[in-house]
């Protein structure tokens, strides 16, 4: 079968392909002599390893020993405060809500959508009021199944 | 077994993880890097995302199902990730993507870990100002060498479009050099 045949009735310009494939060829001449990233000496090995402890490495919990003394007074203010205040769970939600209120930065939407553990987090689950446009529109490049999708989770 | 099926079953498996991962380090963090690299243009960027690439590999290797090769599969990733920084970056520089792109490429010249002549420079500043799909094609097809079955994985689009993107990179490359 000529597969050629099926593009008969299509006409490119007068020596179209030899253009293009010299139109390639220079190009490939100036990058090649070109190639001209560096990195640091041994990074890979480097940052291999780096790698490696990132990914695999739990966090050690470490034990601290205090000497009696300075043992002494953290009781002695962890009872002061236990007496002082009275007994009530601490609201995580509140909490949280204050410290965004009182950061001069606020976190940028990639870093909300980080710090949200769950799977069942969804684009509607968020309150907008108080967002600015450019933040809505963040989220849903990040959410919404129309845009293209940055923060989906990644199955193939 | 196949060794892609074999190196995912390993990273799928508690018990087999960490040998994997190592694999996966080694095998994959050159290209990764280059690719990264080729996208924000300064290392200690590159480096940067290159470990929050790894991150989202690790989180995420549970819903790999093997229906794409594994080194299109964190392509994808790595690229995602490379333009989500590079979106940020200009952003928080109050620049738009071909302003922070332009800057980027003329810091070049003072980068210790950039060696290169005018001509060199010239040809970063025409890729960097290719609209993004045309950028990632040219980068992926001309600097990785990859088929065009394999982009059409990583970037999920049609190989007629595809070849369509890398004919205008280069029509616009060669241009830009000529002038």
């Amino acid at each position: 079968m000529n597969l050629n045949n099926k593009n008969n009735s299509f006409k490119v310009p007068e020596s179209y392909f030899e253009h293009q494939s010299k139109q390639l060829e220079s190009l490939a001449e100036i990058a090649e002599v070109q190639s001209t990233f560096r990195v640091p000496p041994a990074y890979f090995e480097k940052s291999e390893e780096r790698l490696h402890n990132l990914l695999t490495k739990k966090p050690k919990s470490r034990i601290v020993r205090f000497s009696p003394y300075v043992t002494a007074i953290a009781a002695s203010l962890i009872l002061a405060l236990l007496i002082r205040t009275p007994e009530q769970e601490l609201d995580t939600d509140e909490a949280a809500e204050r410290y965004f209120v009182e950061q001069d930065s606020p976190l940028t939407p990639v870093e909300l959508l980080e710090l949200n553990p769950t799977e069942d987090f969804g684009f509607t689950s968020i309150a907008f009021e108080d967002l600015a446009q450019e933040t809505v529109f963040e989220l849903q490049l990040a959410y919404d199944s129309n845009f293209n999708l940055i923060y989906q989770d990644y199955e193939d | 077994m196949e060794e892609q099926t074999l190196l995912v079953h390993a990273l799928q498996n508690p018990a087999t993880q960490e040998a994997g991962f190592k694999t996966l380090i080694k095998e994959y963090q050159q290209p990764l890097y280059w690719h990264i690299r080729k996208i924000v243009f300064d290392h200690e960027d590159a480096d940067d995302v290159l470990q929050n690439t790894y991150i989202k590999v690790f989180k995420n290797i549970k819903n790999f199902r093997g229906e794409s090769k594994l080194f299109s599969w964190m392509y994808r990733i790595a690229t995602n990730q490379a333009l989500t920084f590079i979106k940020q970056k200009s952003r928080k520089l109050g620049l738009s993507l071909n302003e922070y792109n332009e800057k980027q490429v003329s810091q070049l010249e003072a980068d210790v870990y950039f060696e290169g002549d005018a001509i060199a420079l010239k040809l970063q500043l025409a890729v960097a100002n290719l609209p993004e799909k045309q950028r990632l094609v040219f980068n992926l097809k001309y600097y990785e060498e990859l088929k065009y079955e394999e982009i059409s994985e990583i970037l999920e689009t049609s190989i007629g479009g595809l070849k369509a993107s890398y004919h205008h990179a280069v029509k616009k490359i060669k241009n830009e050099l000529e002038q």
